[in-house]
């Protein structure tokens, strides 16, 4: 075979291989790294898998935020404002995050239906809602 | 062969950018939909200027109108008050004030202190109202036209040539 | 009146850049040439309209002139002068007028570089240059302009006096950051002006090169500082969090990385053709891209500028425009000046295949993950997810590793074949015994071993030995030595710095400490051997905050070192910040953030010992060194 062949050939098939084995690797990467993200309500009518990790977010629901005196642990409502959901965080929490504020967290649903959060996300402004939350509660008018 | 390999990139961007494209549409639509072509969101709140009065939705009843979202910690707001208060002066719009989680003795310092361009403003601790009005932060403006519409809203501090661009068109 | 006159030297740029980015094509088809000693004086007179209104908008912010709307909500009387003048390109508008200056001074500097422009190559190239100017300006003009006015209701205040804007590290951020992003815009032109006049050839590449390194260059310092900077001013210990916005721009500095690479080859072999150019497109698309995803508020992240779809849309047409045509041009160019050399499996120029390959995926991997969210979102009716970290860590890896590998036995491959092959044994003789002689002082530090790491210290060591060790061992005499390294210079800082980079991320990732707990004063804690002593806390007023310092003591064998970190509170603004407290030494930092007050004098802490995170930005400084020594050699030898 032509040197020139061959090598192109080589090439063609070098870039394939790649190309190929890149996709496997998106792909399986991003089916076990994908986060749904779901509202109070939805998370409440149990379409949700316990366990699984996801994310949820809402509006901390005023006066709910309950610290604990001699540990991390915190816990706060989130509400679309249709549906509540309880979470528990051990850790502190973003200087951004407040009351009758929109609030992303990352973690998953507890058989009793309340939520243990891995992640609290504030990262907008204060009162400035973050978009994910502001489509979600358009989504529930 | 080798040209099938020329023009595949081609076609690649393509889709690309039809992709791009309905990003931008949906999020146009998003930022739109809730309220736009609707009437003014009904409500229960209390008046800034007096917390024994009951506002509610029949209380926003002259237009066209434009509600304006501010507080007093939104610094930005500071920037677009010299030309709320020219709008009151100088044409017909009623424009009525949606106090956002604000603290309302500081609320009526600011309002004596640099002028007052609102009809009233609704008392909004928690931000309900402005939940229900798909409310991003303050500044914000909705623009509600002779027939009690919500036509269009913005979000930031606005100038005049924003006004002219986006509000007056709804006005004719 | 300083704003006006902004604005008209804009509209001059604007008309300016019309006639640049047409006349030369115009000459070129019509083959009627008039003067074309136009090309410098015009750069010039473009750079100069663009630098004027740029003053007169920093100007406007100095004087507090709040009748001008984009300086009413992005400066404040209380802003130092400094930060007034930093807030110039603080937002999306402004920020524009910065990019377009970026792009005309790299017009005016190749312009400048070589002895004689007046060939059709280098007025195409002024041409797409100036198309490209033109293209922002008019964006500019049209939907963020920073002059427009608020008059007369002018306020007598400002609109913003965000403090984690206020940072030194973050106003030169930017600047750095859109260097490296128009600068792509040049090998893109010089990649246009190579199809239009039929010129893809080594001196085409020759000419390219240096361009696209330094491009890559200023990526590589804008992306280092906006690390550092997310490190010392976020709280959470964290440098990268592949944010749609860092996304945005290790994309293109990827994708420069494979354009330089293939550009030596084709230079020096006239192969690559088509990669060369694809990516001199590509470079610039994901440059463009990178821009849009940012300004046009489809995407959500931590600091995406305004949320407006107008200018999304003008955006998009923007990168329609540049991009359609550049590849519609590559698909009708002339094929047949394609001269073929072979090469072997085991050749640098497949080595470099390999690279590229490599490089291009990854990005695109990277890139499709950044946007996977959107797409899901389009194409599911509303619902929404997220791909975090978890995605491009494990993405990244494999990656890593095949380029790292790569890196080490690059400078031993021949052109066409390699024939010998002894630098192999030598290489894993070295590689091992730096291995073994790392992992020793990794275990003395830290007590334990950890395949992270491990893996990290492995392509250190083999980077490290194929780079500098095994010359420095094997090529005898002295001068030999030192000509080689005079040679590869750039080569070899960049390849240490991204060893460096490697390391940096493998150990902190494997050996960092962290804890959040709650303290009282007069407590102590032990985090994996270093005490931790919170001492006391005291209040202190700054100009426009009241903060709660908390002092703290570490405990590190005989040594007591002293650091704070204060919660401060901005009354006006609203706003709660943290400032950390950060001490280094050359093997580790020690990082504390300061919580809030749960109850009487206890306090919540979050402590960490971050082991060689320094390491990171000291490699993308070697980086950035390295890719800067090659370019300007390049440019030197010019003919």
């Amino acid at each position: 075979m032509h040197p020139l062949r061959k090598q192109r050939i080589y090439a063609i098939v070098t870039v394939l291989l790649g190309v190929i084995v890149a996709l496997v690797l998106v792909m399986s990467a991003l089916s076990k790294n994908m986060n749904l993200f779901y509202s109070p309500s939805e998370l409440a009518s149990n379409s949700v898998a316990p366990g699984s990790i996801v994310r949820a977010g809402g509006m901390v629901a005023s006066g709910s935020i309950q610290k604990s005196t001699d540990s991390l642990k915190v816990i706060f409502l989130i509400t679309d404002f249709q549906n509540s959901l309880s979470v528990t965080y051990n850790g502190i929490l973003p200087d951004l995050f407040s009351e009758d504020a929109g609030v992303v967290v990352k973690g998953f649903l507890k058989e009793d239906g309340t939520f243990l959060a891995e992640e609290v996300l504030a990262k907008h402004d204060e009162n400035y809602m973050p978009p994910e939350v502001a489509k979600m509660l358009d989504k529930t008018e | 062969m080798k040209k099938i390999i020329d023009i595949a990139p081609l076609v690649v961007f393509v889709l690309l950018v039809l992709a791009l494209f309905s990003f931008l549409q949906r999020d146009n639509n998003q930022l739109n939909s809730v309220l736009i072509d609707k009437n003014f969101p009904e409500f229960t709140l209390t008046k800034l200027e007096d917390e024994d009065i009951i506002l509610s939705k029949s209380d926003i009843s002259h237009f066209p109108a434009i509600v304006n979202v501010w507080a007093t910690w939104c610094i930005t707001c500071r920037v677009e008050h010299p030309f709320l208060l020219n709008l009151k002066k100088e044409s017909k719009i009623k424009i009525y004030g949606l106090n956002y989680k604000d603290d309302r003795q500081k609320a009526l310092s600011l309002l004596e202190r640099d002028g007052n361009p609102f009809e009233f403003s609704i008392y909004d601790k928690e931000g309900s109202l402005a939940i229900d009005l798909g409310v991003y932060g303050a500044p914000e403006t909705f623009l509600i036209n002779s027939d009690g519409i919500i036509k269009t809203r913005h979000v930031g501090a606005l100038t005049p040539e924003i006004w002219n661009k986006k509000f007056v068109i709804h006005l004719k | 009146m300083i704003p006006e006159i902004g604005h008209l030297l804009l509209i001059g740029a604007l008309v300016v850049t019309f006639i640049g980015g047409c006349l030369p094509i115009y000459e070129f088809f019509s083959k009627k040439y008039y003067s074309q000693s136009y090309v410098r004086p015009f750069s010039v007179l473009t750079a100069f309209l663009v630098s004027g209104s740029l003053i007169c908008l920093i100007y406007s912010f100095l004087v507090d002139d709040f009748s001008v709307a984009y300086v009413a909500t992005n400066s404040n009387t209380l802003l130092p002068n400094y930060y007034k003048f930093a807030a110039t390109w603080g937002a999306h508008e402004g920020s524009l007028v910065l990019w377009v200056l970026c792009l005309s001074l790299w017009l005016v500097a190749y312009m400048f570089s070589k002895r004689d422009v007046n060939d059709p190559f280098s007025s195409i190239t002024f041409a797409i240059m100036n198309q490209v100017i033109f293209a922002f300006v008019l964006f500019t003009l049209f939907t963020s302009n920073p002059f427009e006015r608020l008059l007369p209701f002018s306020p007598l205040e400002g609109g913003d006096l965000n403090p984690s804007l206020q940072d030194f590290a973050f106003t030169i951020h930017p600047p750095l950051l859109y260097l490296g992003y128009s600068g792509l815009a040049l090998p893109f032109s010089l990649a246009i002006a190579a199809m239009i006049t039929n010129n893809i050839d080594s001196l085409w590449a020759r000419n390219a090169r240096p361009w696209s390194l330094l491009s890559c260059a200023f990526l590589t310092l804008g992306i280092g500082l906006g690390s550092w900077w997310a490190y010392y001013e976020l709280g959470w210990g964290g440098w990268w969090f592949w944010d749609p916005v860092e996304n945005a721009a290790f994309v293109p500095w990827l994708i420069s990385i494979a354009l330089f690479h293939s550009l030596i080859v084709t230079e020096r072999r006239g192969v690559f053709k088509n990669w060369s150019l694809l990516l001199s497109i590509l470079s610039f698309a994901a440059s463009l891209l990178g821009t849009f995803l940012v300004r046009s508020g489809v995407l959500t992240s931590v600091h995406a500028f305004a949320l407006d779809p107008e200018r999304g849309l003008f955006i998009l047409g923007i990168f329609t425009y540049f991009v359609f045509g550049a590849l519609l041009i590559y698909s009708l160019k002339n094929t047949k000046t394609q001269s073929e050399s072979t090469y072997s499996l085991t050749s640098v120029e497949f080595g470099f295949l390999l690279n590229n390959l490599l490089l291009v995926v990854l990005a695109i991997s990277i890139m499709f993950g950044t946007i996977f969210p959107l797409l899901y979102e389009a194409y599911t009716n509303g619902d929404q997810v997220s791909v975090g970290p978890p995605y491009f860590n494990v993405l990244i890896l494999p990656f890593a590793i095949g380029l790292g590998f790569l890196q080490g036995i690059g400078l031993f491959l021949g052109w066409s074949d390699t024939k010998d092959f002894k630098f192999v044994n030598r290489l894993l003789i070295e590689t091992l015994t730096m291995l073994i002689v790392i992992n020793i002082i990794l275990y003395f530090l830290f007590g334990s071993f950890n395949t992270g790491s491990l893996v990290a210290c492995l392509l250190f060591s083999w980077i490290v030995s194929g780079n500098f060790l095994d010359i420095v061992i094997n090529k005898r005499p002295l001068n030999k030595i030192k000509s080689f390294l005079n040679f590869r210079l750039g080569a070899i800082f960049a390849h240490l710095g991204i060893a460096f980079l490697v390391l940096g991320i493998g150990v902190v990732s494997s050996y960092s400490s962290e804890k959040e707990l709650l303290l009282s004063v007069g407590e102590s804690y032990d985090l994996d051997g270093y005490v931790f002593e919170f001492e006391n806390l005291s209040s202190e007023k700054g100009p426009n905050y009241i903060a709660d310092v908390a002092s703290l003591k570490i405990q590190e064998n005989a040594q007591a070192i002293s650091l704070s970190s204060e919660k401060r509170n901005y009354l006006s603004a609203n706003q709660v910040t943290t400032e950390v407290g950060i001490v280094a030494d050359l093997f580790k930092d020690y990082y504390v953030a300061l919580g809030e007050n749960i109850e009487g004098d206890t306090w919540s802490f979050r402590l960490q010992v971050k082991p060689f995170v320094r390491w990171i930005w000291f490699g993308a400084l070697l980086v950035a060194i390295g890719t800067f020594i090659s370019s300007i050699k390049l440019l030197r030898k010019e003919t």
